[in-house]
C-alpha cells in the first residue's frame, strides 16, 4: 500500500504540469458546451451519408479515403461490431482522406465522440486514421465517458498512446504507398488492444466529470465510484503533494550544504605553471569537412506525438485522447 | 601478418577505420576519409613510433645522480643532528622533530604524551624552510571567522574549549620543479544550427586538432608525511616560496616539525598525475570546439628536481558529537581546509519552513478548487 502511494506521489509530482490545468476542470466544461454543434468541412456528423458511410447504434464508420473495397469494409464492420459488443462501448472509425492539422483532427475526434451517438450512458472511442497520403500522418484516438477510464492514462493518456503506437506498427510510414491490408491489420491490433485494456480494468485515479449532475466518476481501489470531488481536489492530496515537493526541495539543499561544507577541493596544478612557462610547439586546426543535416519540424509538435502530448485524461472534463505521428 | 590483427585508425581523426569492399579501401565514418592499406599501415607505424616517445605510465622519477655531500654540507648535517631532538609517540608511532630548546610534550596527531628518543639523522635535514607568517591566536581568529559565517555549523563547535588542541607544525614537503611535454590530437566538432520555415538545419564542421607544448612547473608540492591527509594538504595550497629561507634550526624554535616518512620516489606518481591532468586541461583549454572526439593525450616528464622543504601548517582538532574534526590552516596565507560538521537541527528548521510554505500553498490551492 505504502509503495503504491509513493509511486503515485512520484508520478503526481512528475505530472504536475498536466494536473494544474485540471484544477480548472469546471471552466473547461463551459467551453465544451459552446461547441455542441461542431462542423468540419461544412458537414456536421449528422450529414454523413452516402458511399463509405455506415452506422449502427454500436459502430459509426466513415471512409473518407475511399481506399477500401466493399469486401474490406464488411470485414472492418464485423471486426468493430464484434469488438464493441465485447467491450460495451460504442466505436467510431474515421479513415481520413483529407489533409488536416493536428489541432483540427483532435477537436474533430473529441467532438465526434461526444455527438455521434448522442447521450450514450457508457462511452465512445473515436479513432481517426490519417490516410491522406502525405508524410507525417497523425493518427489519433479519443475515449469519452466511461471508456476514458479504460483507455486513457491518468495524466498523459499513456494507454491511448500505447494503443495508437501498437496499431501504427502495422501501418505504412506517413507518405508511403497505402495497402488496405496493412490498415486492416493495424485495426485488428487496435481492436485487440481495446479488449485487452477493458479486461485489465479501469486505471486507478482516472476520472471524468458529469456535467449534468456535477458529479465525478472516479476509479478508486479498482472500482468506479461516484464522487462529489475531483479526485485530486481533496485537501490531503495537496498536503501529500506539498510534502513530496518539500522532500524534493530539501534533499538537494541538504546535499548542497553537505558538499559545500567539505573544504577539501584540490588546488589545480595550474598555479605552478604560468603563461610564461608554456611553450607551444604546434597548435593546428585542420579543416576536414562539413556536414549539413535538415530536419522537418511538425508545425504543431507541441500538442501531439511521441510522448503522447498534452492530451491526457487529467486535463479533460469528460474524456481523454492521445495520438501519434508516423 | 601481424598488422592484420590490429585495428587501423584514421590519419585524420583517429577514429576506427572500416574496410569498404566496394571501394577496396579503408574508410572513416567520422570524417569520411578514404585510405589504402599502405596508408593505414604507415600511419599506424608512425603513431607507434610517436607514442613510444611519451610516458605510458611507467616513467620512473628522473632524478639527477646523487652527489657526495660537500664538506660544508657534511658540517650542516652534523650540526642538525646535534641541535635536533626526536620524540616518538608510543600510542600512534608518530615521530616529532623539535629543536633542542623546545620540549615536545604531546603528540599532535593523537594528543598523547610523547617520549624523547634522541637526535635526528642528518639525512633528514631539509634544504629550505618557509617560516610561519602568523601566530596561534591569529590562526584561531581565522578559523572562527570562517566557521561563524557558515549558517549550518553547530554553535557549540566554535564556543567549546576544544580549540586548545592547536599545533603549528612544519610539514615535510617534496617540492618539484619539472619540465614536461604534452601532446594532444583529436577530431574537433563545431555545430551551428538555424531554422528556415519548417526545417531545422544543423551544420557540423570537423577539424583535425593538434596541440603540442612544453609545460614547465615550479614548486608543485607533495607532503612527505604518511599520517597527514593528502587532500587536506592539497586544499591549502599554494605556498609562496619566495619567502622560503635556507634551513636553519632557529625556525623550529617553539614549533614542531615532522620528518618525512614518504620518500620522493613514493610521492612521484602523485606529482606526475597532477601535472599530466593539468597539461591535458591546458591543451584542451586552448581549443574552441563544442566537443573533441577520438581525443588522445600524450605526456612525458623531461626533467624533474625535488626540494625537501618544511612548510608551515596550523592544525586544529575538534571533537564534536564523538567524532574528530580536523582542520588545516596554511601558516603563510591563512587558507583553510577541512570538513565542517552540519547542525541537523538548524538544517531541519530551514527545511520545515520551506516545506510548510509549499504545503500551505498547495492546501490553499486544493481548497480553492474543491
Ligand atoms: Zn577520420
Ligand atoms: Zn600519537
Amino acid at each position: 500500500m505504502i509503495k503504491h502511494i509513493l509511486s503515485f506521489l512520484a508520478t503526481a509530482f512528475l505530472c504536475l504540469p498536466a494536473v494544474i490545468p485540471a484544477f480548472d476542470a469546471n471552466a473547461a466544461d463551459t467551453s465544451a458546451d459552446a461547441s455542441d454543434s461542431f462542423v468540419l468541412a461544412d458537414t456536421a456528423y449528422s450529414d454523413y451519408t452516402g458511399p463509405g458511410f455506415y452506422k449502427t447504434d454500436r459502430f459509426f464508420f466513415y471512409d473518407e479515403s475511399g481506399i477500401f473495397t466493399m469486401a474490406d469494409k464488411i470485414r472492418i464492420e464485423h471486426l468493430f461490431e464484434d469488438t464493441a459488443s465485447k467491450i460495451g462501448f460504442s466505436l467510431v472509425l474515421y479513415t481520413a482522406g483529407a489533409d488536416r492539422s493536428d489541432d483540427s483532427i483532435e477537436s474533430f475526434a473529441d467532438n465526434g465522440a461526444k455527438e455521434i451517438f448522442g447521450d450514450t450512458p457508457e462511452g465512445v472511442v473515436f479513432l481517426y486514421v490519417d490516410l491522406d497520403g502525405y508524410s507525417d500522418a497523425y493518427d489519433y484516438m479519443y475515449a469519452e465517458r466511461f471508456a476514458s477510464l479504460y483507455y486513457t492514462g491518468t495524466f498523459f493518456g499513456e494507454r491511448t498512446v500505447e494503443i495508437v503506437k501498437a496499431m501504427q506498427k502495422k501501418f505504412p510510414a506517413g507518405g508511403a504507398a497505402i495497402d488496405p491490408e496493412d490498415i486492416i491489420a493495424g485495426l485488428e491490433v487496435y481492436c485487440s488492444k481495446l479488449i485487452e485494456y477493458k479486461q485489465l480494468g479501469p486505471e486507478e485515479n482516472s476520472y471524468f466529470y458529469h456535467k449534468d449532475t456535477g458529479m465525478y466518476s472516479v476509479v478508486s481501489g479498482g472500482r468506479i465510484i461516484d464522487s462529489k470531488f475531483h479526485p485530486y481536489g481533496e485537501w490531503w492530496f495537496f498536503a501529500l503533494m506539498g510534502l513530496t515537493l518539500t522532500g524534493m526541495t530539501c534533499l538537494p539543499i541538504i546535499a548542497t550544504v553537505k558538499k559545500t561544507y567539505k573544504f577539501k577541493s584540490t588546488t589545480s596544478a595550474s598555479v605552478y605553471t604560468g603563461g610564461n612557462k608554456i611553450f607551444w610547439k604546434n597548435q593546428q586546426d585542420i579543416f576536414i569537412n562539413s556536414v549539413v543535416t535538415k530536419t522537418y519540424i511538425p508545425p504543431s509538435s507541441s500538442s501531439s506525438g511521441g510522448g503522447g502530448g498534452g492530451h491526457g485524461g487529467g486535463g479533460h472534463s469528460s474524456g481523454g485522447g492521445g495520438g501519434s505521428h508516423r | 601478418m601481424e598488422t592484420e590483427a590490429r585495428q587501423f585508425h584514421c590519419p585524420n581523426c583517429n577514429a576506427d577505420l572500416k574496410f569498404s569492399p566496394d571501394l577496396q579501401k579503408f574508410v572513416c565514418e567520422f570524417c569520411k576519409g578514404e585510405f589504402t592499406e599502405a596508408e593505414a599501415i604507415a600511419y599506424m607505424n608512425q603513431q607507434d613510433a610517436f607514442a613510444s616517445q611519451f610516458d605510458d605510465g611507467s616513467q620512473q622519477t628522473p632524478l639527477p645522480p646523487e652527489q657526495t655531500p660537500t664538506d660544508s654540507q657534511n658540517a650542516e648535517r652534523t650540526r642538525f643532528e646535534e641541535e635536533s631532538r626526536l620524540y616518538s609517540c608510543p600510542s600512534c608511532g608518530a615521530e616529532i622533530v623539535s629543536d633542542a630548546n623546545t620540549a615536545a610534550s604531546f603528540c599532535y596527531y593523537c594528543h598523547n604524551p610523547v617520549i624523547l628518543k634522541g637526535r635526528v639523522d642528518g639525512m633528514y635535514r631539509p634544504s629550505m624552510v618557509l617560516p610561519f607568517a602568523f601566530n596561534k591566536d591569529k590562526a584561531v581568529e581565522i578559523f572562527m571567522g570562517w566557521a561563524k559565517k557558515k549558517k549550518f555549523v553547530p554553535r557549540d563547535l566554535v564556543s567549546s574549549g576544544q580549540v586548545e588542541k592547536l599545533t603549528g607544525l612544519y610539514v615535510p614537503f617534496w617540492v618539484a620543479d619539472s619540465s614536461t611535454s604534452s601532446y594532444m590530437e583529436g577530431l574537433g566538432e563545431n555545430v551551428r544550427s538555424w531554422r528556415v520555415g519548417d526545417y531545422q538545419y544543423t551544420e557540423t564542421k570537423y577539424y583535425k586538432v593538434i596541440r603540442d607544448a612544453t609545460i614547465n612547473y615550479e614548486g608543485v608540492p607533495a607532503d612527505g608525511s604518511q599520517k597527514i591527509e593528502d587532500d587536506l594538504m592539497e586544499a591549502i595550497e599554494p605556498f609562496d616560496y619566495s619567502q622560503a629561507r635556507p634551513f636553519n634550526m632557529a625556525y623550529l624554535s617553539g614549533f614542531m616539525a615532522d620528518k618525512y616518512d614518504v620518500d620522493k620516489n613514493q610521492v612521484f606518481p602523485r606529482v606526475r598525475e597532477r601535472m599530466y591532468n593539468n597539461n591535458n586541461d591546458i591543451l584542451q583549454g586552448s581549443t574552441h570546439y563544442h566537443v573533441i572526439k577520438n581525443k588522445r593525450n600524450f605526456n612525458r616528464i623531461d626533467s624533474l628536481t625535488f626540494h625537501y622543504m618544511l612548510l608551515p601548517v596550523w592544525f586544529m582538532t575538534f571533537s564534536y558529537k564523538g567524532k574528530l574534526w580536523e582542520y588545516a590552516v596554511n601558516g603563510q596565507t591563512g587558507k583553510l581546509a577541512g570538513e565542517l560538521p552540519i547542525s541537523k537541527s538548524k538544517l531541519a528548521v530551514t527545511c520545515s519552513i520551506i516545506g510548510t510554505l509549499i504545503m500551505l500553498f498547495f492546501m490553499i490551492g486544493g481548497y480553492l478548487i474543491t
